[in-house]
């Protein structure tokens, strides 16, 4: 790729350049130092009122359908977003992120935090506990079941246990 | 049992149900089921696709045809039945196909298993023959190729109303339906006289004949499970809305409403301050002089309004064009026509007016 420069445009020739579209929605909706919008649901004509979002009809009480739909407003945003304008949008519906805010800001999930793991995976130093238990205990049980014959015996060869030295 | 037939509609085997493929296959397996004898010798028509009228048949019974396919083309018989689940028709004097019936089927007389079966025929393969006279009296029989029904007339024979059958190009020949023959009264049929008698006269304008306690509703039945859409015994929210008519001129709420709309139209920005285009328009230009992948140009030179505004005038132009185009081609036409009458009305002058 070659990084020679493509563009070389005035403010007002790169407006000119942005998408009918685009340039509609900026027309009514001027940019954050000019004009605030809510994060929130407010009445529908307040001021401050998002038209991304489904806010209250300040006489009925209703719910009104947002100005742009939840497809129209994604559609706007990934627009903006290539023109580099994304972060001049007021806020979407239900805080909707894309692109790399939206997996920046995913929460990780439990299972991949702390897999919960097969049952066998589970209980396996348990059970492995338990079987040193049982085998460091298991002359002890021998003896109970077999009688002092099988104690003197165990002592016997513990006696004649031969070592190297 | 009523609810077992009602099962056997829903779940049971309905042959119109399935794709014409399968269907032909079902009729392949029943006609292979029937005995040789029963079977048809020509296929079944589906009952949609059946004939109803008498344009569509052309013949009825009792009619004298021409039969131009075959072995007996040539004779002229007279149509003896109309076969109506396969549209075709019987004749008096046909082609046959000989056929073995059981015994329990013979007719009088017979003594073999071996029977002589007429054939049907197509519409097509007939042609319908009537008669014309002649200007010194004499008859003289036709065979219509082709047949044209306009007008229609009450027919006293037929009791209702029957197209004219008429010959196609001749239309001026009608070929009559033939007489049917008359239906005899059986013992429990009523004369046509007394159901011609009037036994019923109203007295009054004001009082209803009507019996006591009648209405409409006497006729539902009361206990139905599913009410009727039109017969409902409660109301909805919706459909009362649906049935009280709108309320003239608009109400309080909706005037209010309207007028809340309108203000909020006004209150919208239509046009773009120069410090807000001065402050979009500066991040755009960072942006876009930063760049330097050739194919996002190609992008933001294809979404530039400015091409479909250019675009846009290029196909006004064109249609512009075309319509002045139009006109002149209409100016020339009208010059062309004018000489072409001038040049005619010349030679009728000379020659007369001559088709060939």
């Amino acid at each position: 790729m070659s990084s020679k420069k493509l563009f070389d445009l005035t403010a007002k020739q790169a407006f000119e350049k942005l998408p009918s579209k685009l340039q509609r929605f900026f027309t009514r909706y001027p940019p954050a130092p000019f004009r605030e919008y809510a994060s929130k649901q407010t009445l529908h004509n307040a001021p401050d009122a998002n038209p991304f979002i489904p806010n209250k009809h300040a006489v009925t009480g209703a719910v009104q359908d947002s100005v742009y739909s939840l497809r129209r407003q994604s559609d706007l945003y990934k627009l903006a977003y290539k023109y580099g304008i994304a972060d001049l949008m007021p806020t979407l519906r239900n805080d909707k992120k894309l692109f790399t805010e939206k997996y920046e800001t995913k929460p990780t999930l439990k299972g991949v935090l702390r897999p919960k793991g097969h049952k066998w995976e589970r209980t396996y130093d348990e059970r492995q506990k338990q079987i040193q238990d049982a085998l460091a205990n298991a002359d002890n049980l021998l003896v109970q079941a077999r009688g002092s014959k099988y104690r003197k015996r165990l002592e016997r060869r513990k006696n004649e246990k031969t070592t190297w030295y | 049992m009523s609810s077992l037939r009602d099962l056997s509609k829903r779940y049971g085997a309905n042959v119109d149900r399935f794709p014409h493929y399968l269907r032909k296959m079902f009729e392949q397996m029943s006609k292979k089921s029937q005995l040789p004898a029963l079977r048809p010798d020509a296929r079944i028509v589906e009952e949609s696709k059946r004939f109803t009228k008498p344009s569509q048949w052309k013949v009825q019974v009792g009619d004298r045809v021409l039969i131009t396919r075959g072995k007996l083309s040539g004779t002229v018989t007279k149509v003896a039945a109309l076969h109506e689940a396969s549209n075709r028709i019987y004749l008096e004097q046909s082609e046959t196909r000989r056929i073995i019936a059981p015994q329990a089927f013979w007719q009088p007389n017979q003594d073999s298993h071996v029977l002589e079966y007429p054939k049907t025929y197509h519409i097509n393969d007939v042609k319908v023959v009537g008669t014309i006279v002649e200007e010194d009296g004499t008859e003289r029989d036709i065979a219509a190729d082709k047949l044209v029904f306009k007008g229609a007339y009450f027919d006293q024979d037929y009791n209702k109303m029957m197209p004219i059958r008429r010959i196609k190009y001749n239309e001026h020949i009608v070929i009559p339906w033939p007489k049917p023959e008359p239906v005899e009264d059986c013992e429990f049929s009523t004369p046509r006289e007394v159901t011609e008698v009037r036994t019923h006269y109203t007295d009054s304008i004001v009082k209803l004949d009507t019996p006591e306690g009648y209405s409409v509703e006497t006729f539902r039945n009361p206990t139905a499970k599913n009410w009727s859409k039109w017969n409902k015994r409660y109301l909805s929210k919706s459909d009362i809305k649906k049935l009280t008519p709108p309320e003239m001129p608009l109400s309080e709420t909706k005037k209010a409403m309207l007028a809340d709309k309108l203000k909020i139209k006004e209150q919208q920005i239509t046009e773009m301050s120069p410090e807000v285009l001065e402050f979009i328009g500066g991040k755009v230009a960072q942006h876009l002089n930063s760049i330097t992948d050739p194919n996002f140009k190609q992008f933001v030179d294809a979404n530039d309004p400015a091409r479909f505004i250019a675009k846009k005038a290029k196909k006004a132009e064109e249609k512009k064009a075309l319509i002045e185009n139009n006109k002149e081609n209409y100016k020339l036409n009208e010059i062309r026509k004018r000489v072409e009458q001038k040049h005619k009305s010349k030679s009728v002058k000379k020659h007369g007016n001559k088709i060939w």
